[in-house]
């Protein structure tokens, strides 16, 4: 029993990492159309942005994440505003060039970070473990599953709940007619590609308590994140939560009880979800 | 009116010995100067037409039928794997066992996923085709009896023999192999490419509903496109095999499956030799950067898709088409 | 069609024009070429530079020439990965007409590049262990040590300070086998037994699930490669409470001083294997530490010394042979090269396995340092399975 709720927290507070991960991408993709392989490359960023502002300048930990988080979108609304923003409905475009993104960013990285890994790193009070069912566990993961419910919650309501998010949705559903009602989609979806970069910035920097930040980190967790969305769909807040934790939880089942057959768990859910669903458990219909 | 009457006109004759010229320059760069290259430099021309063939081939069903595959790799690599399974486990290095076997298999493997992926169109094609490819990456990396003791993947490829005897391949013959091999089916994918069935591709790209109103069967057309797109794939990565001494899970998985994808996009997506453009491109550019700068040749190689993108948005291919028009049409006004 | 084709072509024949042979030089003084496939992209870009030191360093003291020829360094990036490595591999071979390659880390690459090479007539090196199998090719250079013989002492020491059963973390690749198969074999043969292998896969994020697994036992033992995975499992295994003490190994070069430093108290007390300690009291090394720390501006660790030692060797053998590089002549002359190293005496078998000092190292702050005290020397280690 006290191994099946370890266990279950290993999974939540990774699938809550995942979750944050995929559902900036996530968005993007529903919302503007735009598949934007640097992503992952984003999240890195973030991360070693947060590295920097925490450990490096000694900075309080959600100083961290804020700064993580805005190092991200700046360097994403770069990409969008300088590139991206003149290839809408060019799917292929799009790729080439995030993709060229992927290289220059991951490089650029190594040169301002050096390749060395830097260490899992975690606000003051939430280094340390507690006493759970007489085992211990690090605080930093309960953390990580808190803050990501509350995370999650604020995008649903962004999402679902304002008028931001309204014009958002209106956009995926019919673009003329939203822009024919006098709203401005270029600026919402700069807006939204913002936001989408923050959460993977602040991603980066949450999910370095876990993991740490290296250089090679961008393509995993892109592949983590297009996982996530396989098995989630495409466009909304909640089948990124739910992708990410059934993920997240699947692999650390999987990990612990057959070890040699970790990565194999994570695609084999993939394909399953893709043979009963082919566009994702909450995904819209393809 | 007057750019259709001068295309006309000055088609047939400039372009004839134009392409008489092209044609000539071509058999001589491709054919004949790598005989006196050093083995290398044929190694490394031997790869780019590998990955022309293999980008070609993706073509068909990336440029023509518009269905952003993210899993070719994983039928690639199936051919390769081929190869290398017969030679470690049985000691089979004969062409003509391991060529068309290889090839089997990925037009195998193919026909099931295809089932699976022409599902879905658009966005979530190239989630499924990647999460495909995946899985057998990850089953590559994890049954034992497709691993070499000690690495991730198989090693200790050679060349392939022919069965005849005492006369064995040299890496000039098989770099010949390999161009007559890229050359047919080039020459091949042009008459797909040109035939009723390539048109009716083209035709579901630009309105699916439209054909499917016409009457044509579009799930079929799509499905024997996949498939078709495929074996060259397979023919690609057999040859690769026999190439590259090594065959490793990463040949089956999401990194080799973006090279095709994006030497189209650089090259000219739909157009026939955009491909070939973009792997020379790819293959040429990478090269050269990581020699002259180990540490950051993926700037360099980032860069050049950013400024693709940028400058020469519909394909290098197509954008020194244009140019060339222009040049030997200093008056005219026609269009590619 | 016919309008691509033509700058297609151009594009071709100008790429053809640039790789034209390097035209063979007619000076009599011809440099000899050494190649290097080193890491500067990938997970483990930032060793690349650090063995690139090494071998810098080995160079400038011999002047850069042997016997009147000028040496020139040829560098490759490996990106981390076999494909890649063999790729380079080749170059060198083909294009360079190298005939001393001082080779790729990981041992996936060995394995890759083993068949190739073979016949090559090329004196080829590891940059840190590699297998027995490889020595019967003899053509490598297999530095400090097979990865057996590398992690016996672990074994050996855990036994001798008292623990009886232990569990094992082991990287699931080649390298990481080889690694815990030399604890194993070290402690058995002492009378331990192990009552538990724990396999992860290569790129793990999260251990936790794996830690949260673990039998009881006396000890626990790991490998996972590079500073990465190192330090998260370390630190997670403190999160995690794990009461067991924890034995390493490699541990000087995946953990240097910058990395200990911010790991803190989570690697305090740590024991395991190290090849190199900087720190060690020696006069070659304490001269090889200052030399280096002038020449780079950092204190060298495990890499440099790896790559150093390699590059030693080779030019000591290239000296004895009187500056000729050709195989037949440089292996013998290689195998019987006997030096003294910072890392300890060096000598070879005549299959090319190093035959040099093992560390058991703690963690430690010294004078304001965290630093890998030595606490034991095993002098002269030996893979076991060699026959004297």
């Amino acid at each position: 029993m006290e191994q099946f709720v370890i266990n279950m927290l290993n999974g939540l507070s990774y699938g809550m990492v995942l979750f944050l991960i995929a559902s900036g991408m996530s968005i993007v993709m529903g919302a503007m159309n735009i598949t934007n392989l640097a992503h992952g490359v984003l999240y890195m960023v973030g991360a070693y942005v947060g590295w920097t502002t925490a450990v490096k300048y000694g900075a309080p930990f959600v100083i961290g994440l804020v700064a993580g988080g805005l190092g991200a979108g700046i360097v994403g609304l770069v990409i969008e505003r300088g590139f991206l923003r003149h290839l809408y409905k060019k799917p292929n475009e799009q790729v080439l060039l995030t993709f060229g993104f992927v290289y220059i960013l991951t490089n650029l990285c190594l040169w301002v970070w050096g390749g060395w890994p830097r260490m899992p790193f975690t606000a003051k009070v939430l280094a340390g473990s507690i006493e759970i069912m007489g085992k211990t566990y690090p605080k930093a993961r309960l953390a990580t599953i808190i803050i990501g419910f509350v995370l999650a919650i604020i995008l649903w309501w962004l999402q679902d709940r304002t008028r931001i998010g309204a014009m958002v949705r209106a956009g995926m559903d019919n673009k003329e007619m939203t822009m024919g009602l006098g709203i401005n989609l270029e600026r919402v979806f700069a807006s939204v590609f913002f936001v989408a970069s923050c959460i993977a910035g602040v991603a980066g920097v949450l999910g370095a308590q876990l993991l740490g930040v290296y250089n090679a980190l961008g393509l995993e967790i892109l592949l983590l994140a297009l996982i996530v969305i396989i098995v989630g769909g495409v466009g909304s807040i909640q089948g990124a939560l739910l992708g990410g934790l059934l993920i997240g939880v699947i692999d650390a089942f999987g990990k612990a009880l057959f070890p040699r057959l970790a990565m194999f768990t994570m695609y084999f859910t993939m394909i399953v979800v893709l043979l009963l669903r082919p566009s994702g458990l909450l995904g819209r219909k393809a | 009116m007057g750019a259709i009457d001068q295309e006309a006109l000055a088609r047939p004759r400039q372009e004839k010995w134009i392409s008489v010229v092209a044609y000539g320059i071509a058999v001589i760069v491709v054919g004949i100067l790598p005989a006196f290259l050093s083995s290398y430099i044929q190694g490394v021309i031997t790869r780019f037409l590998i990955f022309a063939l293999f980008s070609v081939g993706y073509n068909v069903v990336f440029g023509y039928l518009g269905l952003p595959s993210l899993g070719h790799a994983a039928y690639f690599g199936a051919g390769g794997y081929v190869i290398a399974v017969l030679k470690m486990h049985y000691d089979i290095d004969l062409f003509w066992v391991g060529a068309p076997l290889g090839i089997l298999m990925a037009t195998f493997i193919a026909a099931m996923f295809g089932i699976l992926a022409l599902r879905v169109s658009g966005i979530y094609f190239l989630l499924v085709t990647f999460a495909l490819g995946q899985l057998l990456y990850s089953v590559a990396w994890n049954v034992k009896w497709l691993n070499t003791p000690g690495m991730q993947g198989i090693a200790g490829l050679s060349l392939p023999s022919f069965g005849t005897g005492g006369w064995t391949l040299d890496p000039i013959s098989f770099y010949y192999l390999v161009l007559v091999i890229t050359v047919i089916c080039i020459y091949l994918i042009r008459k797909i490419a040109n035939s009723p069935f390539g048109h009716a591709l083209i035709g579901i790209r630009e309105g699916e509903g439209r054909m499917r109103t016409l009457g044509y069967n579009t799930w079929l057309y799509k499905y024997f496109a996949f498939v078709i797109s495929v074996i060259f794939s397979g023919v690609a990565g057999v040859l690769f095999g026999y190439y590259n001494y090594v065959i490793s899970p990463t040949h089956l998985g999401v990194g080799t499956s973006f090279l095709p994808m994006c030497m189209c996009i650089i090259g000219g997506t739909g157009t026939l030799l955009g491909p070939v453009i973009g792997a020379a491109l790819i293959i040429f550019v990478e090269l050269f950067a990581s020699i002259m700068t180990p540490e950051r040749w993926p700037l360099t190689l980032g860069g050049l898709f950013v400024l693709t993108i940028m400058f020469a948005r519909e394909g290098v291919g197509v954008y020194l088409a244009k140019l060339w028009n222009k040049m030997s049409h200093p008056y005219g006004s026609i269009k590619s | 069609m016919k309008k691509t084709i033509i700058p297609f072509l151009a594009i071709m024949f100008v790429f053809s024009l640039n790789f034209a042979d390097p035209i063979e030089n007619a000076v009599a003084a011809e440099p000899i070429k050494v190649g290097a496939v080193l890491n500067f992209t990938g997970p483990a870009a930032m060793l690349g530079p650090l063995f690139k030191n090494g071998i810098v360093m080995a160079f400038e003291e011999h002047n850069n020439q042997i016997a009147g020829r000028p040496l020139e360094l040829i560098v490759e990036d490996g990106a981390t990965d076999a494909t890649t490595c063999l790729e380079k591999v080749r170059k060198l071979v083909e294009r360079d007409k190298v005939k001393i390659i001082i080779g790729p880390l990981m041992g996936d690459a060995h394995v890759a590049i083993a068949p190739y090479i073979k016949n090559k007539k090329v004196l080829i090196t590891t940059l840190y262990c590699g297998t027995l199998d490889m020595a019967k090719d003899r053509n490598w250079l297999i530095y400090p040590t097979t990865l057996v013989g590398l992690t016996v002492p672990v074994g050996w020491y855990a036994h001798d300070s008292g623990h009886r059963t232990m569990v094992m973390i082991t990287s699931d690749y080649a390298g990481g086998h080889g690694f815990m198969n030399g604890v194993r074999l070290g402690f058995e043969q002492k009378g331990g037994k192990i009552v538990q292998e724990v396999f992860v896969p290569v790129g793990t994020a999260d251990f936790g699930p794996y830690i949260s697994t673990l039998k009881d036992a006396d000890c626990v033992s790991f490998f996972v490669p590079n500073t990465g995975e190192s330090s998260r499992l370390i630190t997670q295994y403190r999160e995690f409470g794990v009461k067991m003490p924890l034995y390493g190994t490699t541990l000087a070069s995946d953990l240097p001083e910058p990395v200990m430093k911010e790991l803190g108290d989570k690697v305090i007390g740590l024991q395991g294997q190290a090849a190199y300690v900087w720190s060690r009291d020696d006069p070659i090394n304490n001269k090889w530490v200052a030399a280096m720390k002038k020449r780079f501006g950092q204190i060298p660790g495990g890499l440099e010394s790896n790559s150093y030692a390699i590059t030693s060797t080779i030019l000591t053998a290239l000296e004895s042979t009187g500056g000729d590089e050709s195989f037949d002549k440089l292996w013998p002359a290689a195998v019987k090269v006997k030096l003294n190293t910072p890392q300890g005496k060096l000598s070879y078998t005549p299959d090319g396995v190093a035959i040099t000092d093992g560390y058991i190292v703690e963690a430690k702050v010294k004078d304001g340092m965290y630093v890998w005290d030595p606490i034991k020397v095993y002098p002269q280690v030996l893979d076991p399975r060699i026959k004297k």
